[in-house]
């Protein structure tokens, strides 16, 4: 960990090398979450974001509550596919292919492995729950065009308890979510993220062909699907 | 003749106009040919060059002015008009569906005419540039290009779809074969 002052001397030296630093604090970074979360519950209503309410909550105690039981498993679902890989009860001493896969090291050992491990499961049970939202809840929003937006804000608009809790609530996942993550990832009362953006305008630049391309292929879908009338 | 980008911009205009006479279903049949026929050439190139390397066929010699670039630039973009020429005057791969009425048709049906433009256009410019536009010793094309035309070449198709162009290729026609037969 860095102490303040070399963090200081760290900010001074980017500046003085012609970098530029840009200081965020938690708070807006916060309020970026829940504001992009919030837009996201909007489109998809408060059924579906109630859902995933309720899984962020169990994710969250699961991964906290079960965390031995899941270092357990994972390290021996893990041995156990060495041992099927390795010819299993099929092979010709299954008892010895055991102990040599038994006598291999661990999958997740070191802290940070353990931490890895806790953010994939969380992240996989919030995705399963968003995708599931989406699998049960098949009803579509009614449409709310930009002139009706502050309608939505009023009681007795038909769009209230689906847009508006839906905001709500993805509002409320969102800050569940930065509140899982933000103290797993950055432990430290001060971070700083040193962002080589020389290196990302170069990742961007690579990748614009990708972009194009699939720009390319979801207009002609696009035009497919309404020379065909598939996209009423 | 002029400098490329303007030949370039006006076959483009061609096709924009015959992408909107023959109406989107029909055109993504021409897309599909054309991906087809530029995965043939990406295939074809090693077998080409390969066969190049060991000296220009002596038939070819008079027709090519016995360049190895010439008859490899002229083999591919015969190979090209071909496979177009085919998928606009044969039996046309035309794709279910009616183009919606109005403003929304009318950009369909141009920008599948663009699409079909910039492939073919960008994957003849594409060989020219490879094999050094051996056009020019017909007056076709003026050298050096104008800053505007090479700053152009890095978005033609071939430059543009990454590595493994042939794998991409696939995937794309596989798609467009599906979108042709999903009732």
């Amino acid at each position: 960990m860095l102490e303040m002052s070399a963090v200081l001397g760290l900010l001074a030296g980017l500046a003085a090398s012609g970098g530029t630093v840009v200081q965020l604090t938690t708070q807006i970074v916060l309020v970026a979450v829940v504001i992009v979360f919030g837009c996201i519950g909007f489109s998809r209503g408060a059924q579906r974001e109630f859902l995933v309410t309720v899984a962020i909550l169990f994710a969250g105690m699961f991964v906290q509550v079960g965390h031995k039981w899941l270092l357990f498993w994972v390290n021996r679902m893990y041995k156990m596919m060495l041992f099927v890989r390795s010819g299993g009860m099929g092979a010709s001493d299954p008892s010895a292919a055991w102990v040599k896969v038994r006598a291999l090291p661990d999958l997740i050992v070191s802290p940070q492995q353990q931490l890895y491990m806790t953010l994939a499961v969380f992240a996989a049970i919030v995705l399963l729950a968003y995708l599931l939202g989406e699998l049960i809840f098949r009803q579509k929003l009614r449409p709310v065009s930009v002139w009706a937006l502050p309608a939505v804000f009023i009681p007795t608009s038909p769009h209230f308890f689906a847009r508006f809790l839906g905001l709500i609530l993805g509002a409320v996942n969102g800050y569940l979510i930065f509140r899982f993550l933000v103290p797993r990832l950055f432990p430290a009362a001060k971070t700083v993220v040193v962002l080589p953006t020389g290196s990302l305008t170069d990742f961007l630049g690579k990748n614009i062909n990708y972009v194009f391309i699939i720009i390319v292929a979801v207009l002609i879908l696009w035009a497919w699907l309404a020379s065909t009338g598939r996209n009423k | 003749m002029g400098p490329i980008e303007v030949l370039w911009a006006a076959l483009l205009i061609v096709f924009i106009i015959v992408g909107i006479a023959r109406t989107f279903p029909k055109e993504l049949g021409v897309t599909l040919m054309l991906l087809v026929a530029m995965l043939v050439l990406v295939m074809l190139e090693p077998r080409i060059m390969g066969i190049l390397a060991k000296g220009v066929p002596p038939v070819l010699k008079p027709a090519s002015g016995a360049n190895a670039e010439a008859v490899a630039f002229h083999l591919y973009a015969l190979l090209l008009i071909f496979i177009t020429l085919i998928s606009y005057l044969g039996v046309t791969l035309t794709y279910e569906g009616t183009v919606p009425k109005g403003l929304q048709g009318l950009l369909m049906n141009a920008g599948a005419g663009l699409l079909n433009g910039y492939l073919f256009i960008g994957t003849l410019w594409f060989y020219m540039d490879k094999f050094h536009y051996p056009m020019q010793q017909w007056g076709l094309i003026k050298l050096p290009l104008s800053p505007f035309a090479q700053s152009l070449i890095r978005f033609l198709p071939q430059n543009i779809i990454p590595q493994p162009q042939d794998k991409i290729l696939i995937i794309f026609i596989i798609l467009l074969l599906i979108l042709r037969v999903i009732k």
